[in-house]
């Protein structure tokens, strides 16, 4: 095989050292600050060229708007519907999507409208899925920073630690927990959900924190005297920012995702809240006679995920630099 | 009676195979004339609905000798011994009842009719004993004949205290007061009591190859497989676990003539999936828990499946904490009784699926039996009645809008029950509506399945006061009301093992003992009769309704009667035939 | 790197043990195990008592925990809790099905991911690229029972409409699938849509990777140095630009791996397959931790088997990344 180059070890979605905005080895900058007939030369800070990348990602961008629409519909759906989501009904009950009585997406086994509640599902969706995120993200950076910084037994044991969240079933604890705890209650299951959808971002950001700690202007930042925690967050974090953003939309995603497939196991929120995964669940048993119980929720969670799903491509697309300009 | 954990989500599902009661526990619910021939000539008391008259009476249809039947299910047994703990439950009797015969076998209606023995068996009522004459062409698969051995075999394989597997059976009541037996040739046997044992009929309600299983280890001989030697119309083929188990036709059969070459259990535990297969021509028949979505997937299946709903044995109601503040008041669980609409709630939510669902007035006989008196009629719907009970009572609140408050005690009560059971939480919600209006206040708190059953128990094994205040749940009912002494019973003032609502009284507790030693079917039927009168005064229940059964299946077989009881919709498979 | 590798295996061990007992002490707190028991009719107080005692339920926890751990050298891992029967038989019947459709699914899922990522690749920007970009983009943005369920409805229907079967809706076989050959086959035919509805994720993402590093090698200056060298463009494709452009996908795979076995529990659950995660949740539901952790252990071992082995490829892909 002697015509064979291993090829460097760079890949979309593993993001090495040298390929993160704010690492000065790659900056185009040069010294220059006018041209010869007086024009200023627009320095191109990697700020505004990823700006300019991502705002030319079409799918992306069309994604922004229709989850910003979303969002605005279901936070706002009890001005929006003419009905409530708990209100039986038992003559309407199962009709399809009509017009009238603005049933737009039909009604439920007990007459309930579907439009308010799979609109309510949605609402509850986003904002676990919003938790889940936030709070993932902070554990994984914090796990991976201190993993990466200070290596040694810290790392061993985060490590360990992480390995052990990797390994316990989330469906056990979720069990488990309900038995404990009683309910469905959803800040609860996003912070348990949480606790275990941090391990790939604490790996991404240990990787990073392991290069960049050899770097000079680390070395010199240390030698000035600069304490451990203004290091971390001044010179390393920085770094970070393009795979925690990525990952933040992978987790949105995934929480999403696997909130409705817990619903769906009857692991969720407790009815009367519809989450998406519930409606689905209880739409199921009606599936051959009532398509849009189990159709329409699925369609608008696809939608949302795929929505952010391209919001998250959009950056990553953004965020590196290998990639040509189209 | 034990608690039927309805099926909501699978994983509820899985529980209630353990919760089930087996024959072990029975009594009588005979009436007073036996009828005399075939299954279909039955006077039903139970609510019958075929669909759309497309329902064949056996005689008329021209059948075909062999096919199958796929049988889904949605639980699976654990081992097939249905006489030890881990077999004790439905789906391992819809397996058992096929090739092991009893003496009585329970009729959709709850009647007895004799099925190994020659005519009823003979009792004396003091001192209590039973002689049964087991009929003479009555032989097992391998030309045995099924004879007092049998008999002899069964009762000492319970009795026996020092054998290996005595921890596993699960219970010897009856069985246990028997005194001595006396054997009059093959056929005839006399077992003497010491004490009278009202539900005797349901004694030996399976009898076993001694021939075969002496000298066998019991506590696995019959775990993973049974015998090829069969006393009823089918024999064990084989067990997939997990997948499948089959039986085939018992060609030496003594009972009619088996038409069905085979019957198939194949195991699914999910019923969107299982009626998806059913409408799918996948499956010919299984018994799902009837929604009325389901009903309506049903209907729209081309008209290939017929089915039978009914009322059934599982009772649902709602039980109060007489141990909990405001609750130990009577007036106040009354006033509670009062104010539910429980019309309401059958109207809304079962007869969708059953239209002759009726709201159940007492908890010993069920609606559909002979002996049905109502006793809780008293507390229909009347929510003026229930705050002028309240206010003499010297009850008093703040205004129309507020909750009342007795001897210093707000009515605020928590409500819980099985979480994601749609039915039970919209009961809920209905309930709660309700007594908003007569001043008393529910808060609702649900749990998953065994977490909510593990709230209810006896105040001693809580330390105190255990943590609920109202539950909602079902028990599941049987021919015979005996088990009730356990459930409303207390020993000089403790509250028997299944006693969770501690309530006391010895009046009723008097009533069911005595009823239990009592063998005449009229008598004991007046008996518990009058302790419904008795409980309905005290109220530590409400009952609220039967839950609906449901049988389905594929139009082209012939046979299949909803039979809610523990003999299964198995009870008359030597029967069913395909027509083509 | 094999001491690496040895390491970590060891290290593994007194996590999967934390794992059990934390699981164990879990599930001992939060129901009582004799539930079921106490609600079946005429049990006495005497016959619970003997069935505490007998299956050791009367012992504080700690005593439990080890009695299970000392059944574990004997083979197998030991009985159960409640009842005087071997869990062996039972989790490796369920495991062995889960696998097959796991490993299937994964399989067929790197399959097409490879083929899919390779073609887009090579036709970057044109319509089949959008089009599978958009496919696969639903894929993965799709949860898994959904679409099963889908699957499920639209053999209903067309079996209502035209009579032709296409796919058994559940179980593992049919009620007379035959021996040898013909039972594969019909395993199989019943393992399609389940596999396919695990898959589809796996297959959208694992493509989208494949398609990203592929494009980078094919752009890369080694593979333009063999063009110009004049190699012929299909071997550049098979041997140098796919196999190496394969190693981040196989990652990938790796890593994604505990991910589909936690995707089978709702498989399972759609298309009544007696698996693992069916197994699982039963024995949750019973409160019995002795089969939980055994069903714990075997899932952590391959978890962390798997892990590994995503580690040591990326570790030998960055070196810097390598030393722990």
């Amino acid at each position: 095989m002697t015509d064979e180059i291993r090829p460097r070890p760079h890949q979309h979605g593993f993001p090495t050292p040298e390929d993160l905005p704010g690492d000065t080895s790659r900056e185009d900058l040069t010294g220059a600050d006018v041209y010869s007939d007086g024009t200023e030369v627009e320095a191109r800070s990697q700020w505004l060229l990823f700006r300019r990348k991502f705002l030319r990602h079409k799918l992306a961008m069309g994604s922004i708007v229709f989850l910003f629409i979303v969002t605005v519909l279901a936070f706002f759906v009890e001005q929006i519907t003419p009905h409530a989501f708990d209100e039986p009904n038992i003559l309407m009950r199962q009709t399809a999507p009509t017009f009238e009585d603005w049933h737009l997406f039909g009604t439920d086994q007990i007459g309930r409208d579907y439009l308010t509640r799979v609109l309510l599902g949605a609402q509850i969706s986003l904002r676990l899925a919003a938790i889940v995120a936030v709070l993932s993200t902070a554990i994984g950076v914090t796990v991976g920073a201190l993993a990466g910084f200070y290596r040694g037994w810290i790392d061993s044991l985060l490590m360990r630690i992480t390995d052990l969240v990797l390994v316990i079933p989330l469906l056990a604890v979720l069990l488990v927990a309900s038995a404990l705890f009683g309910g469905g209650d959803p800040v609860r299951i996003a912070i348990l959900l949480a606790l275990f959808l941090w391990t790939s971002l604490a790996r991404i950001v240990r990787g990073v924190f392991l290069s960049l700690r050899e770097k000079e202007y680390v070395q010199a930042a240390r030698a000035c005297g600069a304490s451990d925690l203004r290091i971390i967050v001044r010179h390393m974090l920085p770094n970070t920012i393009g795979p925690i953003v990525v990952n933040l939309t992978l987790v949105l995603a995934a929480a999403i995702l696997i909130e409705a497939t817990l619903s769906f196991l009857g692991l969720g929120v407790n009815p009367p809240l519809p989450a998406l995964g519930r409606l689905m669940d209880d739409g199921r048993s009606s599936m051959l006679t009532s398509w849009w119980l189990i159709i329409l929720p699925g369609i608008v969670l696809v939608s949302i995920a795929l929505a952010i799903n391209f919001i998250g491509d959009g950056l990553r697309d953004a965020l590196d630099p290998t990639q040509q300009e189209s | 009676m034990q608690p039927f954990l309805s099926r909501s989500r699978r994983l509820m599902v899985m529980c209630s195979a353990a919760a089930l009661v087996l024959a072990a526990c029975g009594g009588t619910d005979e009436a007073p004339e036996l009828p005399e021939s075939e299954p279909d000539d039955i006077e039903s008391d139970v609510d019958e609905d075929e669909d759309e008259g497309e329902g064949e009476e056996a005689a008329d249809v021209e059948t075909v000798a062999g096919g199958t039947v796929l049988f889904g299910d949605e639980q699976e047994p654990t081992i097939l011994n249905g006489f030890l703990i881990d077999g004790n439950s439905l789906v391992t009797s819809k397996v058992f009842n096929n090739q092991f015969p009893g003496a009585y076998v329970i009729q959709p209606d709850f009647t007895l009719e004799p099925w190994v023995i020659e005519g009823e068996a003979e009792i004396t009522e003091d001192p209590f004993s039973v002689t049964y004459t087991i009929r003479d062409d009555a032989d097992w698969s391998d030309g045995t004949p099924i004879s007092v051995d049998d008999f002899i075999f069964l009762y000492e394989t319970i009795s026996d205290e020092d054998a290996p597997h005595a921890d596993q059976i699960t219970s010897r009541a009856g069985y246990e007061d028997v005194s001595d037996f006396e054997v009059d040739g093959d056929k005839t046997i006399t077992f003497n009591f010491n004490e009278p044992y009202a539900p005797w009929q349901l004694l030996f309600a399976n009898l076993l190859p001694a021939h075969v299983l002496d000298g066998e280890d019991f506590e696995t001989f019959l775990n993973d497989e049974l015998p090829e030697v069969s006393g009823g119309p089918y024999v064990f083929d084989q067990w997939d676990r997990g997948t499948q188990l089959r039986m085939v036709r018992n060609d030496e059969y003594w009972g009619n003539e088996v038409a069905l070459e085979e019957i198939v259990f194949r195991y699914v535990p999910d019923t969107t999936t299982l009626t998806q297969q059913m409408i799918g021509g996948e499956l010919d028949m299984y018994d799902p828990q009837p929604q009325i979505e389901l009903l309506d997937q049903l209907d729209g299946a081309d008209d290939r499946i017929d089915y039978e709903v009914g009322l059934g044995p599982v009772w649902e109601h709602i039980d109060f904490n007489t141990q909990v503040e405001g609750l130990d008041q009577a007036h106040v669980r009354q006033a509670i009784a009062l104010g539910i609409n429980r019309e309401q709630i059958v109207e809304a939510l079962i007869q969708p699926v059953d239209p002759d669902a009726v709201v159940l007035q007492q908890p010993f006989w069920m609606a559909n039996s002979d002996y049905y008196e109502e006793t809780f009629d008293q507390w229909n719907h009347d929510p003026e009645a229930a705050i002028a009970l309240l206010e003499d009572n010297g009850c008093t609140r703040d205004g129309d809008n507020a909750n009342f408050e007795c001897d210093g005690v707000e009515l605020s009560f928590r409500i819980g029950t099985t979480g994601g059971n749609e039915r039970r939480e919209l009961a809920q919600q209905l309930m709660q509506a309700d007594l908003s209006s007569v001043g008393i206040e529910l808060t609702i708190e649900n749990d998953e399945g065994a977490a909510f059953f593990e709230r209810l128990n006896t105040p001693e094994n809580c330390d105190g006061v255990c943590d609920y205040d109202i539950a909602l749940f079902a028990w599941v009912g049987s021919p015979d009301p005996s088990g009730n002494a356990n459930i409303y019973g207390c020993d000089d003032g403790q509250p028997r093992p299944q006693n969770w609502t501690a309530f006391c009284d010895d009046e009723l507790t008097a009533l069911m003992d005595q009823a239990n030693q009592t063998v005449d079917l009229d008598e004991n039927a007046a008996l518990w009769n009058e302790a419904a009168a008795v409980i309905a005064e005290g109220v530590p229940i409400v009952p609220l309704f039967q839950q609906p059964q449901l049988l389905a299946w594929e139009n082209t077989i012939t046979g299949p009667q909803l039979n809610a009881t523990n003999q299964t919709q198995f009870w008359n498979s030597g029967e069913w035939a395909r027509t083509q | 790197m094999l001491t690496y590798a040895l390491r970590r295996l060891l290290i593994s061990i007194p996590v999967i043990i934390a794992a059990t007992l934390l699981i164990f002490v879990a599930i001992s707190m939060s129901g009582d195990p004799l539930a079921d028991l106490r609600q079946q009719p005429n049990i006495t107080q005497g016959q619970i008592d003997r069935v505490r005692a007998d299956r050791g339920l009367d012992q504080p926890a700690y005593v439990q925990y080890i009695r299970w751990v000392e059944q574990i050298p004997q083979g197998g891992f030991g009985e159960y809790m409640i009842s005087p029967r071997e869990i062996w038989p039972d989790l490796r019947r369920v495991a062995t099905h889960t696998l097959q459709l796991v490993i299937g699914a994964e399989v067929i899922a790197f399959g097409i991911a490879v083929a899919l990522g390779v073609a887009s690749a090579k036709r970057q920007y044109s319509v089949f690229d959008y089009t599978t970009t958009t496919i696969s983009f639903v894929g993965y943005s799709m949860p898994a029972f959904w679409f099963a369920l889908i699957l499920q409805v639209s053999v209903v229907t067309i079996w209502q409409v035209t009579g032709i079967r296409l796919f058994p809706l559940a179980n593992l076989s049919s009620p007379n699938p035959g021996t040898g050959f013909a039972f594969f086959v019909d395993r199989v035919h019943h393992l399609i849509l389940p596999m396919a509805s695990l898959a589809i994720f796996s297959i959208a993402s694992y493509s989208r990777y494949m398609r990203a590093s592929m494009l980078e090698v094919i752009n890369s200056d080694y593979v333009r140095t063999a063009r110009a060298k004049g190699v012929p463009e299909r071997k550049i494709t098979t041997r140098h630009a796919m196999r190496n452009a394969m190693i981040p996908t196989v990652t990938v795979a790796a890593l994604s791996f505990g991910a589909l076995l936690s995707g089978a529990i709702v498989i399972e659950t759609v298309f009544g397959l007696d698996g693992m995660g069916r197994y699982f949740i039963l024995q949750l539901n019973r409160r019995d931790p002795y089969p939980i952790m055994a069903f714990l252990v075997i899932t952590a071992v391959v978890t962390v088997v798997f892990n590994l082995i995503a580690d040591l490829v990326y570790g030998y892909l960055d070196p810097r990344i390598r030393f722990d």
